[in-house]
Order: structure tokens, then C-alpha cells, then sequence
């Protein structure tokens, strides 16, 4: 019997079932802003204890609202909610508790300092004072924290705005587009910050973007949504998985119309400009049979040849559909 | 005892954040500005403070200055200086941060009143102090005012600015639900300055004009109309009361369950 125990317990450690906790889970969450349709739309998302989770969309796809949402701000039309293994209704402030929020603009009081902004959020949250500077110091804002705030570069704001939510020490940062509307160096600042939390101190990271590239360079976890539906989630290895599994296929033709008529028969044709066409064969025998058919029909071709799919391409291509 | 630390620093971040706005000058040259303009009037007709028998200059000083400021200014001021104050979150993308801190929003609510409250306390307080120091200079200018001689009468003007605080209740009450509503100030402040225009246009009629929030602070300005009482809580002070209790309920639970998009 014990035996029988030890082993199922075995089975779920190796599942990672008993090491990996789930920090936020959503449920079927859904929210649509009135007389729109769903902004947000059953989306299940699971975003592990310790990782750097990269929410990736485009533009209006339903990150902020589904932030929002993660924040308390929006109730959800329907679905849930759980963090730290608690339900967000009815837990809501043990759980703002262990989590800090930054989300769209940075709020920004312009005509107060850097320095008092901080310590706004320090009164308001009933944090330690103690921390204002060292907050302050993290984000390398010590020699503009006596400047008016509302003279800050966008990435200063940024940076103010994530030492606000370093104030309070917190186990869960959800950031939405910090890297938005900044330079490179900029957003090689705030990756920087971002990998350092996590890292060094262990802190769980949902950070959205619209920038595949963004979430590539620093993210462990992956989601897309897309419409305000969740179409892929899993490990950036997992990613790079699906990736390499879809295989496009060009033919370079001096004879459109007729390849286009020859082709039609394969998966996911597609015009790429005035003489390429793209396939998606499912393996190399799918491969051949796409040449075989353009030879026995006779339709002059210039090239075929493999695409190395990159992480950006998949995006847009998933995102396009 | 801890949540009564947590709401005076609550409170003073709320403070902190009006510091040195418009709503923080408006507040402060509020109540200097209509003292000023009604000094240079009595200055050079130092007669219109003298009655017969030239035994009341405070009283009659301090009805020109209420009279004033009663029926218009200072609702529209009471409207502006709501209205400004939530301004400043709206405008800063304030509200989605401080609402997931860990407390309850009606937290937030109440500290905002709090100052807000202050505001208008403090501009009261400007305007009595006022009234005195131009009563004093009046006095020196035109010793037969008798300014000098008479009492100031400290105990009245407590008494009237109390009731005129209370008047008032109603107005903020109304305007800070309103401004918490409309992102765009412009919304409630011309709400507001309407609704206080029309009031001080019915004050010459209407019926109902007794139950009209906007024009409640005429109502307990001394000596302009029948009704004004030395008493503090007279009916107009109570129905004041009435909204603001009303319109507090309603902004704090609306304030609690909206959702900040
Ligand atoms: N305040 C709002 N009122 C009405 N519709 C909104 C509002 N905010 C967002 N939306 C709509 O909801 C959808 C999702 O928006 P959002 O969550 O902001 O997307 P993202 O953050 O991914 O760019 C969009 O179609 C957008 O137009
Ligand atoms: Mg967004």
C-alpha cells in the first residue's frame, strides 16, 4: 500500500506537478466592454510559480483588459480567477497584497518629483519608507529623483513606474508593455531590471507584449492571444517546438495563374508577391509530390525552397488567421 | 488603531498629491480675493458700513463680503475645487494604480473627501480672516467706521462660516460623484456652474429653491434673505446634510464597484 503511495507521489514529481506551483490561473475568463463584442474571450491561461510569462498579442488584442482583470480593476462577465492558489473574488486583497501592477501609461503625478511619486505609492500602500531610495536606487533613478516627474523621458517614466511596484517587495509583478514606446537601450534597461527580479530574487514575472522579439529575449513561458482568445501557451522551448514543426515551402514561377491552379490542392497556399507562392507540405514526401506536380503539368519554375520559419514569421502568421 | 494610521497617511498622500495644483491656489486666493475687491469698494465708501447708529461695521462687513460670494461664488468654487482635485487622477492615470493597493477603494474614497473637505474648511477660514484683516486696515483708514472700537465679532464668524461649511456639503457631495464619473472635467464643472447659475437665478422664486443643493449656501448667508439664522443647524443646513450623505453613499458604492477601464 505504502509502496503504491510512494510511487504515485514519484509520478507526480516527475511530472512537475508537485514542484511547480501555479501562481495565476485563469478560467474561461471573459469580459466585453459594453456593446462590444468579447474583448476577452475564455481564456485559460497558467502562468507557473518563478517563471517570466510573456502575454504576446498584437494591438487590441485583449492583454490590458485580461490585466485588468488579473489587477481587480475589470470584473470579469464570466470565468475565473485564481492566484497563490486562492480565488481572486473572494481573496482580492491577500492578493494585491503579494502582487504589483503596472499597467498601459505609468501613472505619473507630472507635477510632483520623481521622489514624491514614490512616496505617494509608500503612504498610500503603508510600505516601509526605507525603501523609497533603495527603490529608487534599483531602477537608477537616484540622481533625477529631485526632478519634476512630468520632465522624464519615457523611459525614466517606465522606470518610475517600476519602482513604484518594487515598493512593496512583492512576489507577483504583472507589467503591460513596459517596453512600450521606448528606444533600444531603453528597453534593454527595463529586460535588464525585469531578468534581474527574476533571477536574483526569484520573483514571478507576467510581463504583455506586442513584440514577439520583446518576449523572446527574456520570457520562459509564452501566451498568445489573439481576438481576446488564447491560441497558444506553454514553455518558450515548446514554442520554438511548434516552429520548427510548420515548414514552408516556396516556388518561385514564371507561370502564376497556372501554378496557383496546380497548387490548390495543398494546404495554406499562399501568394507571397508577383511570382512566389508558399505551401505548408506536411513532410518531405508532400515536398516531392509539390514539385512532381508542377514538373507533370509542365509549369515553369525558377526555385523551390524551404523557409526557415522564424519565431516572428509563426506570429504573424498565427495572428493573421 | 492600525487602520486609523493607515487612513492619516492614506490621507496625506491625498493631500501630497494636491499640493501646489490649481485646486491649492484656487483654494487659497478664493478666499482672499472678494475680502480684497470689497475693502477698495468700502475704502473709498466708508459710508455703507455706517448705518445710524454707527454700532455695527463688523456685521455690516461681513454681509457685504457673504452677499458676495453666497449666491454664486462660492458654490462655483465648492464645483472647481471638487472637480480639480479628482482631476489630478484622472489626468495622471492615477486611479488603476492606487485601486490595487491592498485596501478597500472606499479607503481612497474617503481620504479624497477628506481633503477635499479641508479645502473648502481652509478657504472659509482665508475668507473670515480676510474679512477681519481689511476690516482692521478699513478701520485705521477711516477711524469713523469705529472698526477699531467695536468688538470683532470672533463668535459670529465661526458661526456663519460653520453653516456656510455645511451648506456646502451637499454641493461636494453631489460634484465629487460626478467628477469621479466624467473623465473629462469639463463635464462636472459645467454641470456644476449651470445647476449653480440656475440656483442663484431661482433664489428670486422658485418654491423648491430650499431643496436645490447649488443654492443652499445663499440660503444661510446672514441677513440676505429671510431664513438666515444665527442658529448653526437650521433646516437648510440639514437638508445639506441629507445630500451629502445621499450623494456619499451612492459615489462610495459606485466608486467601489465600477470597473476602471
Ligand atoms: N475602455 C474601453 N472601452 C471600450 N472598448 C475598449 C476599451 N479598452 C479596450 N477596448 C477594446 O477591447 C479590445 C481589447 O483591448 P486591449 O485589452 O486594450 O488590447 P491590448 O492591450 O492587447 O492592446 C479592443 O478591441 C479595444 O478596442
Ligand atoms: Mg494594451
Amino acid at each position: 500500500m505504502f509502496c503504491i503511495v510512494l510511487k504515485f507521489v514519484l509520478c507526480l514529481y516527475r511530472e512537475n506537478i508537485l514542484t511547480m506551483t501555479t501562481i495565476i490561473k485563469t478560467n474561461d475568463l471573459t469580459f466585453h466592454f459594453h456593446g462590444k463584442q468579447n474583448a476577452v474571450n475564455e481564456l485559460n491561461l497558467s502562468v507557473p510559480e518563478g517563471s517570466i510569462y510573456g502575454f504576446l498579442g498584437p494591438n487590441g488584442a485583449g492583454k490590458s483588459t485580461t490585466i485588468r482583470m488579473l489587477a481587480g480593476l475589470l470584473r470579469p462577465a464570466s470565468g475565473s480567477i485564481e492566484m497563490f492558489d486562492k480565488s481572486f473574488k473572494k481573496a482580492k486583497s491577500a492578493i494585491l497584497r503579494r502582487s504589483a501592477y503596472m499597467i498601459e501609461e505609468p501613472t505619473l503625478y507630472k507635477h510632483l518629483t520623481g521622489r514624491q511619486n514614490i512616496e505617494l505609492i509608500c503612504k498610500s500602500g503603508g510600505y516601509d519608507a526605507k525603501r523609497i531610495d533603495e527603490v529608487l536606487d534599483w531602477v537608477h533613478l537616484s540622481d533625477d529623483k529631485n526632478r519634476k516627474a512630468g520632465n522624464y523621458s519615457m523611459g525614466m517614466k517606465q522606470r518610475l513606474g517600476i519602482a513604484g511596484a518594487l515598493l512593496p517587495d512583492p512576489d507577483l509583478f504583472v507589467l503591460d508593455e513596459p517596453t512600450n514606446g521606448l528606444d533600444p537601450q531603453g528597453m534593454y534597461e527595463i529586460r535588464e531590471l525585469i531578468v534581474d527580479l527574476n533571477k536574483k530574487y526569484g520573483k514571478t514575472i507576467f510581463i504583455s507584449s506586442h513584440l514577439l522579439g520583446e518576449i523572446e529575449k527574456m520570457c520562459t513561458h509564452v501566451g498568445i492571444i489573439h481576438h481576446g482568445k488564447g491560441i497558444f501557451e506553454g514553455s518558450i522551448q515548446e514554442l520554438a517546438d511548434v516552429n520548427k514543426s510548420v515548414k514552408l515551402f516556396r516556388i518561385e514561377t514564371l507561370q502564376m495563374e497556372k501554378a496557383n491552379e496546380v497548387l490548390s490542392a495543398f494546404e495554406n497556399l499562399k501568394k507571397v508577391d508577383e511570382n512566389t507562392l508558399e505551401v505548408q507540405p506536411k513532410d518531405k514526401e508532400q515536398q516531392y509530390q509539390i514539385i512532381a506536380s508542377l514538373v507533370n503539368a509542365g509549369v515553369e519554375f525558377t526555385q523551390a525552397y524551404e523557409v526557415k520559419n522564424s519565431l516572428e514569421e509563426l506570429f504573424i502568421q498565427v495572428t493573421e488567421n | 488603531m492600525k487602520s486609523i494610521k493607515l487612513f492619516s497617511s492614506l490621507v496625506a498622500a491625498e493631500y501630497l498629491k494636491t499640493r501646489k495644483t490649481w485646486a491649492f491656489w484656487l483654494s487659497i486666493f478664493g478666499g482672499l480675493i472678494i475680502p480684497l475687491i470689497v475693502f477698495l469698494v468700502v475704502r473709498s465708501h466708508p459710508e455703507i458700513v455706517q448705518n445710524r447708529m454707527n454700532s455695527m461695521p463688523w456685521y455690516m462687513f461681513l454681509k457685504f463680503n457673504w452677499q458676495s460670494v453666497a449666491t454664486f461664488l462660492l458654490p462655483l468654487y465648492v464645483v472647481l475645487v471638487t472637480s480639480l482635485i479628482v482631476q489630478i487622477e484622472h489626468r495622471s492615470n492615477a486611479f488603476k494604480k492606487f485601486l490595487t493597493l491592498p485596501h478597500p477603494r472606499g479607503s481612497f474614497y474617503l481620504a479624497k473627501l477628506v481633503v477635499i473637505l479641508y479645502y473648502v474648511i481652509i478657504t472659509h477660514v482665508i475668507f473670515v480672516f480676510s474679512i477681519v484683516v481689511f476690516g482692521l486696515l478699513i478701520g485705521n483708514i477711516h477711524p469713523e467706521t469705529m472698526f477699531l472700537e467695536k468688538a470683532i465679532p470672533w463668535e459670529m464668524m465661526l458661526r456663519q462660516i460653520t453653516k456656510s461649511f455645511l451648506a456646502s456639503l451637499g454641493i461636494v457631495a453631489i460634484q465629487y460623484l460626478l467628477s469621479i464619473r466624467f473623465k473629462n472635467f469639463i463635464k462636472p464643472i459645467g454641470l456644476g456652474f449651470a445647476t449653480t447659475l440656475a440656483g442663484s437665478v431661482m433664489v428670486f422664486g422658485w418654491e423648491y429653491v430650499d431643496y436645490w443643493p447649488w443654492a443652499l449656501p445663499a440660503k444661510v448667508s446672514p441677513g440676505i434673505m429671510q431664513g438666515a439664522s444665527s442658529q448653526i443647524f437650521t433646516m437648510h443646513e440639514w437638508i445639506s446634510l441629507g445630500y451629502f450623505g445621499l450623494f456619499g453613499l451612492l459615489g462610495i458604492l459606485y466608486f467601489s464597484y465600477r470597473n476602471i477601464k
